[in-house]
Formats: structure tokens, sequence, C-alpha cells
């Protein structure tokens, strides 16, 4: 970050200006980008959140919106000390600071000054975000200290937040001062940063208290304290030591201009000799970086050893807690890894020596990546191999069990590290990557992740997002080494940025797309069709055929006279089908309607069956009567049923229907034709012309009543093929399948009234219903469509609209009944 | 810088940044390697079991049931179905009273009373066990094939049978109130031919048969024919027939490692390693030769095949390429071993119900009850058939009015724990039997 420092006063008020306004304005133009960078992640955060807030995710990829809200003044807390006083020193100007006629505290109370203020508006940033976006979430005050579960989103409360980002804030400072090395700094800092917490942990697990009581936020709260106390005069101390007069540079007895550079730490007494154009770089690359790639190594290890230990613990009880969190070590390091690509020694000035003497561009990119990648690779096959040797059951540990394989874990390692190296070859600092690299790596890693797992992107698209920053960095390294690479390089960065947000949503909406749906005429059509359908509800009757609901008998009680209750109970069940659809022949009941249920019908069914059977077994009048009161109530039920509007009752009816028939063609063969009860129901049989109607009515209804209440969709429609949908993208695609399924629909009762054999209605049912399954072994297929509907039908539940639609039992007509019971009588006569 | 020789500087950087991506892609072309070659023994290990015609079928379990099958039975047995579901609704509380405590109800608590609902009961159902007696064959093969190998199938259909294994239930009981050991009888068998592992039912009428044998209500030619009838149970038969419905309904994931969406146990994984695939079909073998079912040696081996098997799947290097996560539980690992546990409860019954059968016998024949379980070789009933699972003899004691046996030698807790936890003789038989069970011969 460029440093312009001016020695007039910026600013001019009325007063005499401050003697040290201009280093206010300074630091704080310093300062600033990190402000504005983090707050607009932040912002690009919410987007993703309303974005999968919108795709009604409910698994994935979802931030806590409080919670995300809260991390950015910590990590500005993180970032302030490095940058305001760890950039200036690697830069050098610090060394101009000190000579500058202010004292030394002065100066660096007022860099602290100026990042306690940027700390106090990131604060007041998130805040107003969480409130004005609601992110707080329902319970407890976020404000009340020591409520540690609960259900405000946030595992701390929010005084507790601001003291530990003061901690940080502090802490950085202090490692600022007294590493010079920016990155040694920073992961220093990390471990400052977490010190409250292990320590309240150790604390806790030696006193016996535990992780999860409201106590552990207070002693988290008086540790981070003390360590405040601690650290923030230990900052100004090291200031002190910093910036007094420092002893003559020298390496080996020689004066060198840059002691931080690698030629400092190489005294080599034989200079390394090499054949190849790229083995110096890679060479270089090892031994300018040792302590960071040390550090990266170390930090892999560690998460290696957490792993292997929460990898053979069923339950994680005390510290072991903390186990998880030195996993997320190698993410980490993964993506400083990619930083170490291009800012491994912390200055731009080694790419532009080597541009300088005529390295290619391509050499020098591939002799760059060459040693993060090996060491990326012995990690992957450490993990790879390691896998091989542990049990995967969730019984033996939940941890193991989660575990991605290789193959994944490569994939999200090198999506890490492709972000990561892009970001370092884009911003000029190493402090800015290596704080940007990890956020960014896993906004736009959980991103693209999330776009595979509910918003459908194939792996490939998600291994060519993966390789479009290698491929920026590529094109742009020529221009980099010879530092031309702004504004192009910010501009392709911004295109491939927006190409890796823009994918997902373009391949999900291509997707949504690709399902049919009506032509707009028709849907015009079609709808107006279904609001002309009016059904008076005055007519509509809800008839319960499945008698007296009996009291739940588990329920134990040392009084209870059980036998009497069953007494009672027989009482008041109601069997007689007649008393059951009294209510349809009271008044106009050629326009009354029936809404039933399918469980109610099950037992109609078995009420019809059990009277047929016993009519069967001893055919006498008091059976003849009972199966004569099912029959004549069945065919005041039907044409009820038939007139109603709901899908539902059109199947229940349709199943109704093949009983009746099948009842009256063995009462019909039983010479038993000429009975009223079996006349008449008969004749409410209905023609194919006249179901035709009926279904199209209740489908034209159905779907217009899930347009109002898509929620009760599924129940309806029995549509089974939303869910091979991304589950994101449920949302857009189900009013589409529901037009699909209003299209094949239609067909189904066209080629039923039309007794056609076009199976195209069929197919496309039977993906709605059984998508990815056998058609010719489906409900649709054709060798269950020709044995009897009778024998074939569901009775409990319905598996898909229309499969009884335009089978036989649709086409026998009544008279040919009669015909063949009397063709059935003269044979028995003769 | 002179590029035509290479220095052992260059040397050193090649190995350092080469042979680690090296190593690395040849740890996955490795991968790639057996997933092939383990992907190839799945055919093979299939062809062992089901025909080839039955592993290319696009539905293998639909063919598979349509052949067992038929469509016109299904209808008959629909329809028996749905109007036991509409009695039993009616009567609902009646096999309910009778299943938790048929018999204080039925001596004590309400003479009389139950009597008059069971009859009514029986009344109406009368027609429906007529016809369900005319019905041959295992009963609960009958269902629908198509709605079967295709995602999202369910049918309440045949789970809707255990109404008529309710029927029978409260049939049985009104025929030992009334003494009628031949409906008993039928009852049981029917209750038999109906019931199935798939879908148990809470009103089984098997637990209750060695309490009824000691009621002394079945004579000399009925409890042979009961004995016959016990005896034939044929628990190998069953397990050989439930690892078949397994593997029939498995291949077509078997063959494409992709599971379907509605059920099974690996949600998680889009794709199964091959090595797992070949694991289960291993399994699966090893479980189809599994001999002696019911014994505690079959079940404990079922267990070491589970533990070989959990142990095996380590270090297959194909699962480094499964997608996403190296979990996924093929199948279910602990269906079997459960299944074993479970035969060697009913190989209990079975052999606790013939030994109060032959007890009944020996009654029936020397008008006194034995004084010692060996006193059954009298009657020819072997002594090794009258053992629990430990293999000692079931307990038999003189009571004061005559001799009480037991499911076991002695008694256990209710509470069992997990298997292994403890080798006591105790927790052994409350593994498997669950509950100690007593029958008084007075």
């Amino acid at each position: 970050m460029a440093t312009e420092v001016s020695a007039r006063p910026t600013v001019a008020t009325r007063q005499a200006p401050s003697p040290t306004a201009w280093l206010w304005w300074k630091e704080t133009r310093q300062l600033a980008p990190l402000i504005g960078l983090l707050a607009a992640v932040s912002l690009l955060l919410i987007l993703v959140n309303l974005f999968t807030g919108l795709m009604g995710v409910y698994h994935g990829f979802r931030l806590n919106g409080a919670m995300t809200m809260l991390v950015f003044p910590a990590l500005l807390a993180t970032g302030a000390g490095p940058l305001l006083v760890g950039q200036e020193r690697i830069l050098g100007t610090m060394n101009w600071l000190a000579l500058l006629p202010i004292s030394v505290s002065r100066l660096a109370w007022t860099k602290f000054a100026v990042a306690l203020a940027g700390l106090a508006v990131m604060w007041v940033f998130a805040l107003t975000m969480i409130s004005v976006l609601d992110l707080s979430g329902i319970g407890p005050s976020p404000w009340t200290i020591g409520q540690r579960i609960s259900y405000t989103g946030t595992i701390y409360s929010y005084p507790f937040w601001i003291c530990h980002s003061l901690f940080v804030l502090s802490s950085g400072f202090y490692v600022s001062w007294r590493f010079k090395n920016q990155f040694y700094a920073m992961v220093a800092l990390i471990v400052l940063a977490f010190l409250p917490f292990v320590a309240t942990s150790i604390l806790a697990d030696v006193f016996s208290i535990s992780q999860m009581s409201d106590g552990i936020e207070w002693m988290n709260l008086a540790l981070t304290l003390v360590g405040l106390a601690v650290v923030t005069p230990l900052g100004f101390v090291a200031a002190n030591t910093a910036l007094r007069p420092a002893a003559p540079d020298t390496a080996g007895g020689r004066r060198i201009a840059w002691p931080d550079s690698p030629a400092a730490s190489t005294d080599d007494a034989i200079p390394p000799r090499f054949g190849l154009s790229w083995t110096p770089i890679a060479w270089q690359s090892i031994h300018s970086s040792k302590g960071m790639l040390a550090i990266l190594v170390g930090m892999l290890i560690v998460s290696f050893l957490a792993s292997m230990r929460l990898a053979s613990l069923g339950r994680l009880v005390g510290i072991d807690q903390w186990m998880q969190l030195f996993v997320l070590a190698a993410p980490l390091a993964v993506s400083w890894l990619g930083v170490s690509v291009f800012k491994n020694d912390g200055s731009q000035d080694r790419v532009r020596f080597l541009a300088d003497r005529g390295v290619s561009s391509k050499v020098a990119y591939f002799a760059l990546h060459a040693v993060p990648l090996a060491i990326l690779a012995t990690a992957l096959l450490v993990y790879g191999i390691w896998n091989l040797t542990i049990s995967h059951s969730t019984a033996n540990s939940p941890f193991a069990a989660r575990l991605p394989t290789l193959v994944v874990i490569t994939m999200y390692a090198l999506m890490i590290y492709g972000v990561s190296q892009w970001t370092s070859q884009v911003f000029r600092t190493l402090m800015l990557s290596v704080i940007f690299a990890p956020i960014l790596s896993a906004v736009l890693v959980g991103w693209l992740v999330m776009s595979h797992v509910v918003g459908g992107l194939p792996v490939y698209a998600l291994v060519l997002c993966g390789l479009l920053p290698f491929a920026v960095t590529f094109l742009m390294m020529n221009r980099y080494m010879d530092s031309r690479d702004r504004p192009s390089g910010l501009i392709l960065s911004g295109v491939v940025l927006a190409a890796l947000m823009l994918w997902p949503i373009g391949h999900a909406t291509a997707y949504v797309l690709s399902v049919p749906r009506l032509d707009d005429t028709l849907r015009e059509q079609l709808l107006s069709e279904a609001t002309r359908i009016h059904q008076p509800t005055a007519l509509s009757t809800e008839v319960r055929l499945n008698g007296y609901v009996p009291t739940d008998w588990r329920i134990e009680t040392f009084d209870r006279d059980r036998v009497r209750e069953m007494e009672q109970q027989l009482q008041l069940y109601q069997t007689d089908p007649m008393k059951m659809v009294a209510a349809l022949a009271e008044i106009e009941p050629e326009k009354r309607v029936a809404r039933t249920y399918l469980y109610d019908f099950t037992l109609w069914y078995g009420g019809l069956s059990r009277a047929r059977i016993a009519w069967r077994q001893s055919p006498d009048e008091s059976t003849r009567e009972e199966l004569d009161g099912w029959v004549r109530a069945s065919g005041i039920l039907l044409p009820a049923l038939r007139r109603s509007v709901r899908i539902e009752d059109q199947e229940v009816a349709d199943r109704l229907e093949v009983l009746l028939i099948d009842t009256l063609d063995e009462l019909f063969a039983a010479g038993l034709g000429k009975d009223e009860d079996v006349r008449q129901a008969a004749a409410n049989l209905g023609t194919p012309a006249s179901r035709a109607e009926a279904r199209r009515r209740a489908v034209l209804a159905t779907w217009r009543r899930s347009l109002i209440d898509p929620e009760k969709r599924h129940r309806r429609l029995q549509i089974a093929r939303y869910s091979n949908d991304p589950p994101g993208l449920v949302a857009w695609t189900a009013p589409r399948w529901d037009e699909t399924w209003v299209a094949a629909m239609l067909k189904g009762i066209e080629a039923a009234k039309q007794r056609s054999n076009d199976d195209t209605w069929r197919r496309e049912m039977h993906e709605l219903t059984q998508p990815g399954g056998d058609f010719q072994t489906s409900r649709y297929g054709d060798s269950m469509r020709d044995r009897p509907a009778i024998e074939t039908m569901g009775i409990a539940t319905i598996t898909g609209n229309g499969q009884l639609w335009g089978r036989d039992w649709e086409y026998v007509e009544p008279t040919s009944r009669e015909r063949q019971s009397a063709d059935d009588e003269v044979a028995n006569d003769e | 810088m002179n590029r035509s020789t290479k220095s052992s500087h260059d040397k050193a950087v090649i190995a350092t940044v080469f042979v680690p991506i090296t190593a690395l892609l040849v740890f996955f072309a490795s991968a790639g390697a057996k997933w092939r070659s383990e992907s190839l023994q799945i055919r093979p290990l299939l062809q062992r079991t089901l025909s080839d015609e039955l592993i290319d079928a696009p539905s293998p379990i639909a063919v598979d049931y349509a052949a067992r099958t038929d469509s016109a039975e299904s209808k008959e047995l629909r329809e028996l179905i749905y109007a036991a579901v509409q009695l039993n609704r009616k009567y609902d509380a009646l096999s309910a009273i009778l299943s938790e405590a048929p018999y204080s109800h039925l001596e004590h608590d309400q003479p009389g009373r139950i009597d008059t609902h069971l009859k009514a009961y029986l009344r109406e159902a009368a027609p429906l066990l007529d016809r369900l007696d005319q019905i041959d064959g295992d009963l609960h093969q009958i269902w629908l094939p198509n709605e079967l190998g295709n995602p999202n199938y369910w049918s309440q259909d045949q789970s809707y049978l255990i109404h008529l294994v309710e029927m029978q239930f409260i049939n049985f009981f009104d025929a030992v109130r009334s003494g009628d050991g031949d409906r008993a009888l039928d009852a049981y068998e029917c209750g038999e031919r109906t019931s199935s592992s798939r879908w148990e039912s809470q009103y089984e009428i098997a637990p209750w048969i060695p309490w009824v044998v000691a009621q002394e209500l079945w004579d000399e030619p009925q409890l042979k024919r009961l004995d016959r009838m016990v005896a034939s149970i044929d628990l190998e038969g069953r397990w050989q027939a439930e690892l078949y419905d397994d593997i029939v309904t498995q291949t077509p994931t078997l063959l494409s490692g992709r599971p379907p969406r509605d059920h099974w146990s690996d949600a998680q994984n889009v794709v199964i390693a091959p090595s797992r695939r070949v694991e289960w079909l291993r399994r699966f073998n090893a479980y189809s030769d599994i001999q002696q079912i019911g014994t505690r040696r079959s079940d404990e081996r079922a267990l070491d095949i589970r533990s070989e098997s959990t142990q095996a799947s380590q270090g297959r290097l194909d699962l480094s390429l499964q997608f996403p996560s190296y979990t996924g539980r093929f199948g279910d690992h602990d269906a079997a071993a459960a299944r074993t546990r479970r035969s060697v409860k009913d190989r209990n019954w079975q052999r606790f119900t013939r030994t109060a059968i032959a007890i009944a016998e020996y009654k029936l024949e020397f008008d006194a009850y034995p004084d010692s379980l060996r006193d059954l070789v009298k009657v020819g009933y072997p002594i090794d058939q009258a053992q629990d699972p430990l293999g000692r003899s079931f307990s038999y004691e003189p009571t004061e009015q005559g001799y009480r046996l037991g499911n076991a030698s002695m008694r256990f807790p209710t509470q069992p724990g997990s298997i292994r936890s403890t080798v006591s003789p105790e927790m052994i038989l409350a593994t498997y039997l669950q509950h100690y069970r007593e029958i008084w011969f007075e």
C-alpha cells in the first residue's frame, strides 16, 4: 500500500492545526481500505445469504447472519496492527517516520488511536447491519453476558465480542512491533487471539467446569481483560524497542542493503549452481521464506494430528472440543500456501528481479507454484494414505465418518489454493493477502460448493470454476512481473469474480428454464377456464366414511373400565353406508358434491368387500340386504364424488367406480341384474365422456389451488419429481413441473375419452411420480395396465394420479352387462 | 547459467517438487485401477445367486415378484385385507385388551363381558375367516409386483396384512376360551401363514401357544398336530429367503454404485465405491453360508462376519474416489445380525413350545407330570431339544400344585444392554430372549 505523507496539515480548521493532524490523516487513509474491503466482503456475504434464503435452502452452505457480521470487527482488529505498523516496518517508511520530530509514544499512540476509531466504526457498521437486517435472531438479549447457550444466533454476547476484539487489536499492535516479518506477526497474533479461549478450556478442564455452563463466558471475559491489560502496555514497550536506533545490519561480517532479504540468510560456503531455468526460482522460493513454509507445514501437521485425535474419539468432551479448531489450521495453511506463491517474502521485488533478468513469465509462474504445490501434494498424499488406515464408521468416530474422500478434499484444496494465489497476485501487500485470501477462499469455495449441493452446479463446472483463478494469474503473470498489472489485472479479476458468482446462477437459471411448461397462450386459456370453475360451498358435503373415531387405547390409567369404554364406542360406531351418505340425498341430490379422504375410502372399500364376502359365503336374505345397502350407497356417493373439483376425490371416485363395476358384474353374473338397487347403481356409473369432464375440472381446479397455496402442492399433485431437482431450485421448478403435470393429465384425460393407446402422457406421469425408474414395470407401464384395474389398484395410497384412466373398466357399457345377464339367465333356463 | 546439465541442486529441487506430486498422481491412478478391478468382480459375485436375466432386468425385484405372485390372487387377498381393516377398526379396542393382558381379562377382571364382544366380533368375522381358510399357500407373498423397483414406491397393502393376523389372534383367543382346540390350531396355522417378518404384528399368536399348551386344551392328536406345525417352522428357509430379498432389492445399486435417493442407508454418498459393494456381496455370501440358524453359534458367526467386513473395509484404495465422503454403510450391516439373533429367539421358542407339548403329552400318557425333563424321553422327546441358547436345560421346577417350565435355564434381567458388554449367562440370555417366561403345569 502506498504511503503518502505530507508535512502540511491537510484539514483546515479554525483552531490552530494539531501538530500531528497530518499523521492522523495518513493513518486513517492507510486503514480506510481495510475497513472498506471488510465492509464490501460482509455485504457480499449478506447477498450470498439472501440468495440462499431465496432458494429456500434447507441444508448446505448457510451462514449465520449475526455471526457473520461479528466476524468483521474481529478481522479489522486482526489487520489493523499489522497494516499500520508491520507494513510500514517492512516498507521501511517506519524508519522515515522515526526520523520525524515526533515522540515514539506519540507515534505509537496515534496509530493505536486510529485503529481504535476504525474498530469503533466497524462495530457501528456491524451492529447497524445486524439491527437493520434483523439478524440477531430470537432468545435472550445478545448484550447479556453469561447466557452462552442461547438462541440469539451468537455463541458469545456482544460485550464479550467487543472486549475480545480490543484484545486482538492490542495484540496485533504488540506482535507488529515485536516481529518485523509480517507473516510471523500474523501467526503469532492468531495464537494470541485464541489464548483466552484455550486458557479457559484448560482451567475449566482442571476445575471440572462444564464447557457448556454459563460461567464459561465470564471466565473467558475475565481472561480476555487480563490479556488486554498485559498486552497493551507490552505493545508500547515493543514500539519503543523497535523504534530506537538500530545496530548496524550485518550478515556474515558483510554489510548488506536489505537485512530481511533472502540473501541475508543464505550463507552457503558454496553458492548453489543450477542447470535449469526454473529450479533457481523454486530453490529461492524455499530459501526466501523458510520460516513461513515451516509454519505452514507446521499448521498442516497440527491439523493432521488433531484429525487423528478426532478420528479416534467417539465423543468429544473437555479440551478435545478444541481439536476441531485445530483441524481448521489445514484450510488456513492451504490458503496461505496460495498466498506464498506471489508474496512469499512479503514483497513484489522478487518477481520484478526475475523479470529484469529476462526470465519467462511462464517459467516463473510454474516455478513459483512448484514448492507450494509440492507441499500441498504431500499433505494430500498423507491424508489419502492415513484414510486407508482408519475406520470410517459413525460408531467409531462421527468425525471420521464425515471425512471427505481424497478426490473431494483435493478439489477443495485446489480451489482454496487457487483463490488464494489469485488474491495474492491482486493485492499488493502480504498483509492484505494474508487477511483476505482465507476470507475470499471461504466465500468463493463456499458459494461454489453450495451451488453444487443445492443449486445443481455439475462437478465439471465446479472444477472449471476452480481452475479459473489459475487461468487469471497465469494470464496476468507477464504484466505482474513487470508491475504493469494495474488496471488490467483488476478488471480481469473483476470479470472472473463476476463469472464465478454468475456461472452457478446462470446454470441454475438454465436448469429451471429447461423444465417444460405450458405454452403462454394455453396457460392463460386454462387458467381462465380454471377460474370459471365454481363450486358452491353450500352444496359441498364432507362425507366421513369411517364411522366413529375411537380414542387412544394406549393411554394407561388405573381405574379405566376398558370393556365399558369399548361398549360405548361400539354403540357410537356407525357402519351403515346409507346413513353415511344420508347428507348427499337430502336437498338437491343431483347437485350435491361429496368430499372425502382416501383413508375413509379404505374403510368403505373394506365395508363393501366384507358384505360381498359374506354374501358369497352364504347368499341369503340378510347378507344380500347388507350388500344391497353398500351398492345403493355407492351409487349415491359416486356421482357426488364426480362433481367434486378436488383431484383426490376423483381418485377416490375412480377406485369406487372400479369397485362398484366389479361388484355389479358379480351381481349381474349371479342373475341379480334386475334388482332395483343394482339397476340404480349401474345407472349411476359414469361414461368416458362424463368422467373426462369431471377429471378435467378437477385437474384445472387443483392446479389453480396449488398456485394459490403452493405449500400443499406435493400432497395434492403427487409429484415426486420435485425431489430430484437440486433442493435450492425446487421453488422455481415446482410451478413448472405442476404445469407439466397439468399438460400430461389433460392428455391422459383426452386419451381415456378417445380410448387411445398413446402412452406419451403415461411416460410423462411416470417421470413425474417415479423419476428415473423403469417405465415398463411402473404404475403407468403396460404390464400393470394389461391386468384388470380391480386387481392392481392401490387402495390406501394414491401413488400417482390417473393410473386408472383409460383402462378397460372404463369402456364396458352398462347395457352389455344386462345383456350378458339376460344371456346367462337364458342359458341357465335351458 | 548453464542450461545443458543438471546440477545436484537442480536434482534436489526436481525431486522435492516432483516426487510428492507424482506420488499423489500415482495414488489416484492406483485408486482408479482398483475401482476398475473391483467393479469387475461384482457381476460374477451376483451370478452366484441370481440368473443373468434377473441381473440385467431394469428392475430385478419387480421381475422376481411378478414371477412369484399373481394379481388375481392379490385381488382376493386385498378384498379380505380391507374387510379385516374395516372390522378391526370397529372393534379397535378388543385386540388391544386381549394383547395387553388376555389372561387377567379373560379369567379374573371382566368375566363374561369380554366373551360377548368376542362372539359378536367373530360372528361378523366368520365369512372372512371362512374365505381365508380357502386360500392356500404363503399369504404374505401376494403383493403388487409393479410397485417394486421404482423410486418412490409405497404400498400399504402388504403392511395391512397384519389385520388378518389380528383377526386370527382374536379367533384364537375365543377358541381357547371356548375349549375349541381344533379352531385354535387352525387360527394359529393361518396366522403363521399370514404373518410376515417384514411387517411384524403386535397380535402374534405364537407367544401364547406354550401358555395354552399348559392349559391342557389340546388332546393327544391335536398336540401331535401342533408339534408337527411347530417343528416344521423353517428358520433356515426364512433366513435364506430374507437374504434373497435383500440381494434382489439391491442389485441395481450393486451394479451402478448409485443408491436410490428415497431409501437405503447411504443417503450421503452419490457414488459408492466398488470395494464397498464387493464387500457387501462377500458378506452376503458369507451370511448365506451360515449353518445351524437359530443357534448362538450362527449369531456369533454373523457378528464375526459383520466385524470382519468393517475391518476389511479399511485400506481400500478405491474409497479415495468415492463421492463425497469416506463413510457410507452400504446396505444394512446390522440387519443380518439382528435376524440371526431373532432366529435364536425363535429357535428357543420352538424348543420351549415343543418341550411344553412333550410335557402335556407325558401327562396324557402317564396321568402325571414328569419329575424331570429327562423323563420326556419316555414320550420320545430328546433332552437335547429342551435346552436354551446356552445349551442348558430349561428350568423345570415343582410348585405346590404341579410344575413350572421356564423358557431358559435361569431367570435373567429384562434390560440386556449391548452385546458383548458382558459374557455372563444372564446377560447372554437377556440379549437373545429379552424376557424370561414361565408356564405353569398345574
